[in-house]
């Protein structure tokens, strides 16, 4: 008996480097351990006539592989959500399209001894052509004009922009297009291998690639949100372009806007999150509608440094007739939490604002001097 | 300007390129171009094969209903709700509003009756067939035997052409139809530039490496013979390099002029200018890769393209690409003016005769502008920041005083001074007839007020024309639009420029002051509301009122050998503005003044083009230390008694005096 199971358990690892590219060793007497890499998976593994039977679901979910079970042509598909980068690339090109437009006569970079072409990147995020983008690259753009995969082009019309967040909504009437697949911004880790794809410098260059990793969810100079901040290459046509996970899942929108001069391996991404936001409020509304407390913060010094801080926000000013004054707030108030939740910095409170509307109220914590208050908020409508 | 212009042929160049390869560039996944959808009443639907899960097709009371939503997305357009039973689809350009139970839809604003009401079964909206195919390029086919229904678009609007991103000329000719031009083009052309009222086209062509400039303006009275003879005198004016060769060609109907001549930039240029109804025509034919004009016009294939300029196309023949702007008549400007912010400011606009174009001004105020056909014809606005609380009509009162107190009664009558109400706005109005150079003029001022900025509107216009012209100034008027977006950005800036003007003042008060000038000895009394102009150096100095156009300039030499043995004319550089044409010497005096013996030249500028005349006097006396020459000089039309006393009097006080006093 010990002996036929060595040579079982040897087989199961041939099996599984073959496979899977992982050379370990785990016998113990009495079962069969199966570890998929390198991670012991509690099921049982079965030997019948000399071959190992490994349960299908629990190897395949372990490799973050779909399975699946088709009754009518009796037929099991086991799809690997793609772990190579081109994979990941051709997957989601289709959702990955070029937008190329003239210069409006407004802009400040239009010139008339030049042709006033710009151009950037969007994703397609519904089958009936709704594409997301960042709003610098059609801010100032007049004409759109969407290029899809495979080289065709449609006029676009702008939906809906919102400059805060650098996101803008544009439409092509075109049908039985392929969404792009939004990822959780919960599963993102720091080290994480991530693409960008894009049309950096040149429209010939359109659904081009880089690979990087994510380096951190940060704040970048001046934005209004957080950042996905990575090293994946983003140059001027990227702009609007998708930062992908290696599921193939949009992970964020990337944005050139906020990159500093002279500043090398540091691009920045808009959250997907956040993207999911703007589009819900987009559809909804037809922008993005924020609650306005009219007060002006400041945050702790720990904080501007970007220091681990348990700082409030301290008010600097409050407008009249603001719903912050209505509340009672006053200037060297300062704002430790909303609805319980603690709020350190700018970016915090920015982001927790993302949970409500105008008119909607909420429960500030707020020291002044020694006391800790309790002070209700109705919000007003942020224009 | 045209280095500028090449410097971006390369980018065009590989723009071009991209686009002309776009078909081929990413073949990975296809979409589909033709949708086809199956359906069959009360089974199910299917697009392009894939079934779909959603509410069935319905047959009610004879009328196909149809799943909207399912339906219009998988074509692509958008569906939204606008009301509680209001729906709105978006697509290709043409929106239908529907109500739910109602026949009535709206169709890009007009009213459409329906055979059949939008209903709702079970949560979602059913429309009848005929929303799909009656208003888009959807056909329908039923297959009458298994009732199968096909809705199919074969078109899924994809751009064919591109040619509105670079500018591609898709036909063998581009013409001009509101002037009347046009000419043959090599394929692959472009145009590169065309002005707001497209009196100037530039059409560029990389693969052949020309250009085709064609010029449009008013002929100002100028005919074939009467440029020939300026050629022949001052070449150097038509040209920014050389010209080489000049031919006159009479013939019936209108001849031409050829110049052959080389561009700065060493390129062959061949050049034709036409007249015609009043108009003169230029159309310019460059080669970046030939520096010999002879040789280009020698070519037969660039010879064919200048040839083939005629002047009688008016917009019928489809075989030319018509790049006229002009809409109703009119053309329109924009006036955009730059701003810290990321975009440009959109200050005004207004719709202009095609025949004028904006004009170069010498004024360094970048908040006016002249748009017209000479400085004897024109539009012009100025914009100006007001408090809040001024009224237009204490304005126009303003203006009015200003308008008495500076003109020379001799010159100008007042005809009107009126508050209109113009669309709940009240525009302050005022009309002159003034005399400049011996010919009459109305001068028609509008004056606008837009938050707390003021347009001041005036057109100038000979007597004559001005009532021949009337109702086209009005529709000018009419189509004025002030600043919409970034007003309160606009109107920082104007009042920042005006406080910039404010700081160049004598003094803060406008009562009389004495300024002096230590560097080189003198000093006058000079009211304070005079604006000191900035110069290189204390011994050439220059004061204006902007209010009666009057100027006083100083200039001062150091005595020496050199300068006692040279004339006035050879000391001073201002008598070498004297040798110009435009300006006419009249007499000169000795005179004793100031205990000096005082040189006075008195001349009259009559500068036609410009269309200003105005007195001059130069009076010119040795000092101990300093020869001086001093200069006032005041348009005809300002020349009131009021200001030329002022005048006078800041001559009479000027004199030299000791530095350390």
């Amino acid at each position: 008996m010990k002996k036929k199971r060595m040579y079982i358990s040897f087989i199961i690892i041939i099996v599984l480097i073959f496979c899977f590219g992982i050379s370990t060793s785990a016998v113990s007497t009495g079962y069969v351990n199966l570890f998929v890499n390198n991670k012991q998976v509690d099921d049982e593994v079965r030997i019948i006539d000399g071959k190992v039977f490994v349960p299908l679901e629990s190897v395949s979910r372990s490799l973050g592989a779909d399975y699946e079970w088709d009754k009518e042509s009796n037929s099991v598909y086991i799809t690997d959500d793609g772990s190579s980068s081109a994979d990941i690339i051709s997957k989601l090109s289709p959702s990955v399209v070029g937008i190329i437009g003239k210069l409006k006569q407004s802009s400040a970079n239009y010139s008339t001894y030049s042709d006033n072409l710009t151009f950037g990147t969007g994703v397609i995020y519904s089958e009936n052509g709704f594409i997301i983008t960042n709003a610098h690259v059609v801010s100032d753009m007049e004409d759109i004009v969407v290029v899809l995969s495979n080289g065709k082009a449609y006029k676009a019309r702008l939906k809906a922009i919102d400059d805060k967040s650098d996101l803008a909504m544009i439409k092509i009437d075109k049908g039985g297009l392929v969404p792009a697949k939004f990822g959780d911004m919960s599963d993102v880790v720091v080290g994480e291998p991530v693409v960008a794809i894009g049309t950096p410098l040149s429209f010939s260059l359109r659904n081009s690639a880089t690979k990087g990793i994510i380096s951190g969810i940060n704040r970048p100079i001046d934005g209004e949100y957080r950042f996905i901040q990575s090293d994946a290459a983003i140059n001027g046509g990227n702009s609007g372009g998708p930062l992908v996970n290696m599921k193939g899942e949009v992970i964020g929108i990337n944005s050139v806007k906020y990159i500093g001069f002279g500043v090398e391996g540091l691009s920045f991404s808009i959250p997907v999150d956040t993207v999911k936001y703007v589009i819900s409020h987009f559809e909804k509304y037809g922008e993005v509608r924020r609650p306005y407390l009219g007060a002006s913060f400041m945050e702790g010094v720990a904080a501007r440094y970007g220091l681990p801080s348990t700082e409030g926000l301290t008010i600097t000013e409050v407008k009249e007739d603001s719903p912050a004054e209505k509340a009672g707030l006053a200037i060297d108030d300062v704002v430790k939490a909303v609805d319980d939740v603690n709020v350190t910095t700018i970016i915090d409170y920015n982001e927790e604002m993302k949970k409500y509307l105008p008119g909607d109220t909420v429960e500030l914590t707020v020291e002044r001097g020694e006391t800790e208050l309790k002070l209700k908020v109705t919000y007003g409508e942020d224009k | 300007m045209r280095k500028t212009i090449k410097t971006f042929i390369s980018f065009v160049i590989c723009i071009a390129f991209v686009l002309a390869s776009i078909i081929s560039a990413y073949a990975s996944y296809d979409y589909d171009s033709k949708v086809e959808i199956k359906l069959e009443p009360e089974k199910g639907i299917s697009i392009n094969g894939r079934s779909v899960n959603t509410e069935n097709p319905v047959i009610i009371n004879g009328t196909l209903y149809l799943p909207l939503r399912t339906i219009f997305e998988a074509f692509g357009a958008e569906v939204s709700w606008t009301g509680e039973n209001e729906i709105v689809i978006i697509y290709r350009g043409t929106s239908i509003n529907l109500t739910l139970n109602s026949n009535i839809c709206v169709v890009n604003q007009a009213e459409k009756t329906l055979s059949a009401p939008p209903i709702m079964r079970n949560g979602t909206t059913m429309v009848p067939v005929e929303v799909v195919t009656g208003y888009y390029d959807i056909t329908s086919e039923t297959d009458s035997s298994t009732g199968e229904t096909s809705l199919i678009l074969e078109d899924d609007g994809a751009l064919t052409d591109l040619s509105f991103l670079t500018g591609g000329i898709g036909k063998q000719k581009a013409g001009n139809s509101y002037f009347g031009w046009c000419v043959n083009v090599p394929g692959g052309s472009r145009v590169s530039q065309v002005s707001f009222n497209s009196k100037t086209v530039q059409i560029e062509n990389e693969h052949r490496g020309i250009n085709i400039t064609v010029d449009v303006d008013v002929d100002n009275g100028e005919d074939l013979a009467g440029l020939n003879d300026k050629l022949d005198k001052n070449p150097e004016n038509y040209t920014d390099g050389e010209i080489i060769n000049k031919s006159l060609h009479n013939a019936v109907g209108g001849g031409y002029i050829e110049i052959l001549s080389v561009n700065m930039y060493e390129e062959a240029v061949v050049q034709r200018v036409f007249f015609k109804n009043g108009f003169k025509y230029s159309i310019a034919l460059t080669s970046y890769n030939e520096s010999n004009p002879k040789r280009l016009k020698d070519d037969k294939y660039y010879s064919g393209i200048i040839d083939s300029f005629v002047l009688n196309y008016d917009g019928s023949s489809k075989d030319v690409q018509d790049l006229s702007k002009i809409m109703f008549g009119l053309a329109k400007y924009e006036n955009y003016v730059t701003s810290n912010t990321e975009s440009n400011i959109l200050a005004w606009d207004m719709s202009v005769l095609p025949e004028w174009s904006e004009m170069y001004s010498s004024s360094y105020n970048p908040y006016l502008t002249e748009i017209g056909a000479s400085k004897k014809e024109y539009i012009s606005v100025e914009i100006n920041r007001v408090n809040a609380d001024e009224s237009i009509e204490d304005y126009c009162k303003n203006m009015l005083e200003i308008y008495n107190k500076n003109f020379n009664s001799k010159y100008y009558r007042l005809i009107e001074s009126k508050i209109e109400n113009n669309e709940n706005r009240n525009d302050g109005k005022l009309i002159c007839e003034v005399e400049i150079g011996g010919k009459k003029y109305i001068i028609d001022e509008t004056f606008i007020k837009a938050g707390n900025l003021i347009y001041d509107i005036t057109i100038k216009s000979p007597e004559d024309k001005y009532e021949q012209q009337k109702t086209n100034y009005y529709k000018m008027l009419e189509s004025f639009e002030p600043v919409q977006k970034g007003a309160d950005i606009l109107e920082d800036q104007v009042e920042r420029f005006a406080e910039a003007q404010e700081n160049s003042r004598v003094s803060e008060e406008d009562g009389i002051t004495e300024y002096k000038n230590p560097a080189c000895e003198w000093s006058f009394n000079i009211p304070g509301y005079w604006i000191k102009n900035t110069t290189y150096d204390n011994t050439y100095q220059s004061f204006t009122n902007n209010e009666s156009g009057a100027i006083i300039m100083v200039e001062a030499l150091e005595k020496s050998e050199i300068v006692d043995s040279l004339s006035d004319e050879e000391n001073f550089r201002f008598f070498s503005y004297m040798t110009s044409e435009n300006v006419k010497f009249i007499f000169k005096e000795n005179l004793n003044e100031k205990g000096h013996a005082v040189r006075k030249y008195t001349y009259t500028i009559e500068n036609s083009d410009e269309d200003i005349y105005a007195d001059m006097q130069v009076y010119v006396f040795d000092a101990d230390k300093y020869s001086y020459c001093y200069i006032s000089m005041i348009p005809q039309l300002c020349a009131s008694e009021e200001n030329l006393k002022e005048l006078q009097d800041i001559w009479d006080s000027f004199g030299p005096v000791p530095a350390d006093s």
